[in-house]
């Protein structure tokens, strides 16, 4: 199980070339995870200038049948970078219940994918210094 | 006899004081059987097997009305319990006054007395995250 990056201006980070799944869950008066209200019916939209840059839909947990909503990043990048992010969520119930605090004031950013994928040589990019010529004659 | 009843040591609360009636009820049943038993047993020269049987009968007959009237009592404090559930949830964006928010909050603790478990708030888990890969997009943002 995985979870997200807080960025220093304390957004937390959505990879661009990820769809990220986040777990909805109910609780009760003492903060504890309880089913979800029977016949209950959530909807989730995105907020603020960049809410485009952001799908958010209502699924499931991959694997599973829990509720999650589901974040895809539409652009490559929306972030403090390009003078973006801050997107935020709002989620709605048939049920009428409260949306926790946390969930509330969550703010999202749309980063790069810095995460390394693979190695090679840049050709492009070679310096080359002189060196003594060598006396063995080959091959 | 039954197994032991561990519900029976259980705190009732409004949702399940009818399988607790039940249990209680079911081990007056048994008891009810053994006594009976004993009786036939200790005069089994002086009473007819048929008086016995009869009373046993009606005995019983009494104990499974007796906890069908639990159960119907148990139905309709549930559906009151989930009218109030309902009518809390339904209150709960509506501008009130001051007099009728102290009879909103009364109520409140009244429902959270009778069922503490219910979900009174959603959220999401950020501890609980799966992501799946997708081509990056190719609009730059922001």
């Amino acid at each position: 199980m995985a979870t997200l990056t807080t960025l220093p201006n304390g957004h937390l980070a959505l990879p661009s070339d990820e769809v990220t799944a986040i777990a909805l869950v109910a609780l009760d008066a003492s903060q504890t995870q309880v089913p979800m209200p029977a016949s209950n019916v959530s909807t989730v939209v995105t907020t603020g200038t960049f809410a485009a840059s952001l799908g958010a839909a209502i699924g499931v947990m991959p694997g599973t049948t829990n509720a999650a909503v589901i974040l895809t990043p539409l652009v490559l990048e929306s972030d403090a970078g390009n003078s973006g992010g801050g997107i935020g969520l709002t989620i709605t119930d048939t049920a009428g219940l409260p949306i926790t605090t946390g969930t509330t004031a969550a703010l999202f950013d749309i980063v790069v994918d810095a995460t390394p994928a693979a190695e090679g040589l840049d050709l492009t990019n070679v310096v080359s210094t002189p060196q003594t010529a060598p006396v063995a004659p080959g091959p | 006899m039954s197994d032991p009843p561990d519900a029976l040591s259980q705190p009732i609360n409004i949702f399940n004081f009818g399988s607790y009636l039940g249990q209680v009820l079911a081990i007056v049943q048994d008891i009810a059987q053994s006594v009976a038993a004993i009786i036939f047993t200790q005069n089994e020269a002086t009473v007819t097997e048929n008086l016995l049987a009869t009373n046993q009968v009606a005995l019983q007959n009494q104990v499974t009305l007796l906890t069908q009237q639990v159960a119907a009592l148990a139905a309709t404090v549930g559906n009151t319990v989930n009218l109030l559930l309902v009518t809390i949830e339904g209150l709960g964006n509506v501008a009130t006054a001051p007099l009728q928010q102290e009879e909103i909050t009364l109520l409140q603790e009244i429902a959270q007395n009778v069922a503490p478990t219910r979900p009174v708030e959603l959220g999401l888990d950020f501890t609980n995250v799966a992501s799946t890969k997708q081509s990056a997009p190719t609009d730059a943002g922001p």
